[in-house]
């Protein structure tokens, strides 16, 4: 992965049935991240991110913690 | 992905790609008119409003809002002849925000989407009150009394 980020707290299963789903157990709230650089996508929602990333068959991941680089 | 195809653009080809397709969606995302190009201009900005398009910046212009970058991406993409698929949004959530804003926008004319663009703009952008609003769209817009109510309910539902 070369850069993560927060998205959703909650229902990843149902916004990623269908993705490639790794939950890694940390502690703290379960978060969506998605895998991919978004640096020049300014603004962008972070749902956007995900159906990006999904289009290309990116890895979409779940943590359960974040803030630190993962 | 090639990167001679990826410099043509003004974002990310992987955002420019959605934002075609939701444009295609909405019915809209041709250039070959006037009148494309305004409505498709005002469909992005209400698409961003409902976040179910990657962001391009906006300027106020004689017809509201308008984004240079989004008028080049769209023309690069009517130049390269993509087919774009139109394809529902995988997260649920995203496809449910697409929905409300096919039904906001896809029975208003053109004229419209651009009071309702203008005043959002307007109001969000440049923080002016209604009563600053209502001056600006009379003036610059020539928009009747019932055309600024109609504007500010349909922006109720945004």
């Amino acid at each position: 992965m070369t850069k993560l980020k927060k998205i959703k707290s909650d229902k990843i299963n149902e916004y990623l049935f269908n993705a490639d789903v790794q939950k890694i157990n940390k502690t703290g709230e379960p978060v969506f991240i998605v895998a991919g650089n978004f640096s020049s996508q300014e603004k962008a929602d972070p749902l956007l991110n995900v159906e990006i990333s999904l289009r290309k068959c990116q890895r979409v991941g779940l943590f359960e913690h974040y803030g630190k680089k993962t | 992905m090639d990167k001679e195809i990826s410099e043509k653009y003004k974002k990310d080809y992987d955002a420019v790609l959605l934002m075609y397709s939701t444009l295609k969606r909405l019915n809209g995302g041709c250039v070959n008119t006037f009148e494309q190009r305004l409505r498709s201009q005002k469909m992005q900005y209400l698409a961003q409003v409902f976040a179910i398009s990657p962001a391009y910046k906006f300027n106020l212009y004689l017809r509201g809002p308008y984004s240079p970058d989004l008028a080049h991406d769209l023309f690069e993409l009517q130049n390269a002849k993509i087919n774009i698929k139109k394809e529902e949004f995988t997260p649920k959530e995203l496809e449910e925000r697409f929905i409300k804003a096919r039904n906001f926008i896809e029975d208003k004319t053109t004229r419209q989407l651009e009071l309702i663009s203008t005043s959002h703009w307007l109001s969000t952008i440049a923080k002016l009150t209604k009563e600053k609003i209502v001056q600006k769209l009379k003036k610059w817009k020539e928009a009747s009394d019932s055309e600024i109510i109609e504007t500010f309910n349909f922006i109720e539902k945004l």
